[in-house]
């Protein structure tokens, strides 16, 4: 078998086949194996937390990981920063006729991979084979399930005036890493994604520091100047220093080169959050000491006036707006 | 927050010292500037130094001292209505891709923007270097490849070598509708007509291409100073803090004398200088660079029999703010009817316009 085929989604003999030979191969365990209608997932159904995040991906495999690192940590990150400890995955595939069944492989075990990384397991899937053409070779539906941490208390209003905003690394890093794969920049950089879970990093930070912790969001799409605006409200806002950013060179000059803000790029394995200032520092220690947060750094604090404030490397502050549509690079 | 703004960023200091009015402490404020009157209105002509300028916080901070002024530098922005609506019926035609940079993708024409057609499923796809239009053109033998070439002396070398490969890889399905513009044409129109305009910060990048003579006529003919300048805020001061005498000077490492000699030659041997038309300034003699006789074949306004039509009137102020006469601000509509979810012309659509630029950085 070298390609996904229609009929691996036909729900015969071969789908049975794909999902027996090829992906119990990697997600197999007790609660996947009986492959019935529903997993029976026990415990008591009180602060549960359950998320749903659809991935595309141009191109698929791209610098640092593929969709699969993104299908996983993209669910997972979503708990992790509302103070859920995840443990079950829901993974639907929409796969389309002609993908390489090595291809499709490379996807699974990259889940896999991450799956084990951040402690969960997929308990439920499904699989689905469209015509050519009718998807961009694979798409992945995941969902994911867990527990609320009993210390968490995460909202956006709990944000108060004088909270510390601390973010776990570099940022931009995802968007850059793709915008380079999918336009051939060929930028010689070393680039890549930063697709990781951060359920671990955020758990060490609630189990520590329970309601200190007063907001987290993971940095994904629209960057960091879009997350600080949904955050804000009519009380508070946030005043960051263009200085204190942290920004690998690599990012740097690839987005000064494409005319991009590294603030409105997207990452996949950050997330902004805002503790109480007592803190801050303890904050920052737990998140260093995790690999995932080598980069952290305090970057601004909340403050009032439902405004976001970027304090530029000359001092000056000025409005830091959510950007708008597509990034798109400039001409010269 | 007090911060030591400029201790590390005076490479001009002993230069400045000699200036009459731009000197770093009269830049910081310290002590009375030794100008007749300030502000001075220095005009940038780069779009890359609008938004620099503005994101920098450069313009908050000389607020009083520097008035900086957006002028014909965003190469989205110069680009005529009639061009726009050229290359968006070129678009909308069955059997062709268009290829072209990210920027113009949301400009509006008559009827729709690229984006737009992109939607009612025009195949517009968006390219970083014009080569990849070739590439494009060679994967897609029955379609025909438009490269719609928007941009100045920089963006110009690329194009020609698109050209150039295509006609050695024998495309018969590779065209070109250009819009490449000379930026030293629009700024001696300026100064032809009435101004107030102290100085100007030129393009480093252009520079770097054509060599700093090209401006020469700036200080010379017209006693006005004029430096090049690199894009970020310590460059930018630099090149400020040569604007002190009627010379037109370097201040950006990269511009060497002549210029870039084989960027050069390859911009002259597929294009030719010609009358082009302007967003907002009309026709200038000289300003455009159009494909020569015997890359006809490539020349999609030849090959696509696009007549010469008459601009059509928006209500953009465009004619105003690319000249400097009024700051986006004053224009009625800004911010109001016009606004980057909806904007009435492209210098409110691109980044690096100067509507963009002031709406985005507003308080």
């Amino acid at each position: 078998m070298d390609t996904i085929k229609i009929a691996h989604g036909s729900g015969g003999r071969e789908s049975a086949g794909l999902i027996q030979n090829i992906i119990l191969k990697y997600f197999g365990n007790p609660l996947l194996n009986r492959l019935e209608d529903a997993a029976l997932l026990g415990g008591t159904p009180k602060n549960i937390a359950l998320t749903c995040d659809g991935f595309v991906a141009d191109p698929v495999f791209f610098p640092g990981g593929n969709i699969g690192d993104l299908a996983v940590c993209g669910a997972v990150n979503d708990l992790a920063v509302r103070g859920a400890s995840p443990k079950y995955l829901s993974v639907s595939f929409i796969l389309e006729d002609g993908l390489p069944v090595a291809d499709f492989k490379k996807i699974l075990a990259a889940m896999a991979r991450r799956c084990k990384e951040a402690g969960v397991i997929v308990a439920c899937g499904d699989t689905k084979v469209v015509q050519r053409g009718k998807c961009d070779k694979i798409f992945i539906i995941t969902s994911a399930v867990g527990h609320m941490l009993p210390r968490a208390n995460i909202a956006p209003q709990n944000i108060e005036a004088g909270d510390t905003l601390i973010i776990s690394g570099a940022l931009g890093e995802h968007s850059l890493a793709m915008l380079n794969a999918r336009h051939n920049l060929g930028l010689k950089s070393n680039l890549k994604t930063d697709s990781a879970p951060l359920n671990k990093i955020t758990a060490a930070l609630i189990n520590t520091l329970g309601p200190d912790v007063k907001m987290m969001r993971d940095i994904t799409r629209g960057g960091l100047s879009s997350v600080l605006n949904e955050l804000t409200s009519r009380q508070t806002g946030f005043e960051i220093e263009e200085t204190l950013l942290p920004v690998s060179s690599a990012a740097k000059a690839a987005s000064e080169l494409l005319g991009l803000d590294i603030l409105d790029m997207a990452n996949e394995g950050k997330f902004v959050l805002a503790v109480s200032a007592g803190k801050a520092k303890d904050a920052l220690k737990i998140i260093k000491a995790q690999p995932y947060g080598k980069g952290a750094a305090v970057v601004g604090q909340a403050v009032k006036g439902g405004k976001v404030n970027l304090i530029t490397k000359l001092g000056v502050k000025r409005v830091l707006r959510a950007p708008l549509g597509e990034a798109l690079p400039r001409i010269c | 927050m007090k911060r030591k703004i400029f201790n590390s960023q005076r490479p001009a200091t002993e230069a400045a010292a000699q200036r009459p009015f731009l000197s770093p402490s009269a830049l910081r404020g310290e002590g009375r500037a030794n100008s007749r009157n300030l502000p001075l209105n220095i005009m940038e002509v780069c779009g890359t130094h609008t938004n620099a300028i503005a994101k920098s916080g450069l313009k908050t901070l000389l607020a009083g001292r520097i008035n900086f002024i957006s002028g014909p530098g965003c190469p989205v922005c110069v680009s005529a209505q009639s061009d726009i609506d050229n290359m968006l019926a070129l678009a909308l035609k069955p059997g062709v891709i268009t290829a072209t940079f990210g920027d113009m993708l949301r400009v509006p024409g008559a009827k729709m923007s690229l984006k737009d057609a992109q939607t009612a499923g025009a195949d517009v796809r968006i390219i970083y270097s014009p080569l990849q239009a070739v590439d494009i053109a060679q994967k897609n033998p029955n379609k025909k490849i438009i490269f719609l070439a928007v941009g100045f002396e920089t963006t110009a070398p690329a194009a020609a070598a698109a050209v150039l490969a295509a006609r050695k890889l024998k495309l018969k399905n590779f065209y070109v509708y250009t819009a490449l513009k000379r930026v030293a044409p629009a700024v001696e129109l300026i100064l032809k007509e009435k101004n107030n305009i102290d100085g100007f910060l030129l393009p480093g990048n252009v520079s770097v291409i054509t060599g700093l003579k090209e401006f020469d006529f700036i200080s010379e003919k017209y006693a006005k100073p004029a430096a090049a300048a690199g894009f970020s805020a310590k460059e930018i001061l630099a090149a400020l803090a040569k604007l002190g005498k009627p010379k037109t000077q370097n201040a950006y490492a990269w511009v060497k004398a002549g210029g870039n000699k084989t960027a050069l030659r390859l911009t002259a041997k597929v294009f030719t200088p010609a009358a082009g038309s302007w967003r907002g300034f009309g026709k200038i003699e000289q300003s455009a660079l159009e494909l020569k006789e015997e890359f006809a074949a490539f020349d999609a306004k030849k090959v696509f029999k696009i007549r010469a039509q008459k601009e059509r009137k928006t209500k953009c102020r465009c004619a105003l703010i690319l000249k400097g006469k009024i700051p986006p601000q004053k224009c009625p509509y800004f911010a109001r009817v016009c606004t980057p979810q909806k904007p009435l012309g492209p210098c409110m659509v691109s980044q690096e316009g100067a509507c963009a630029a002031a709406y985005n950085n507003m308080g």
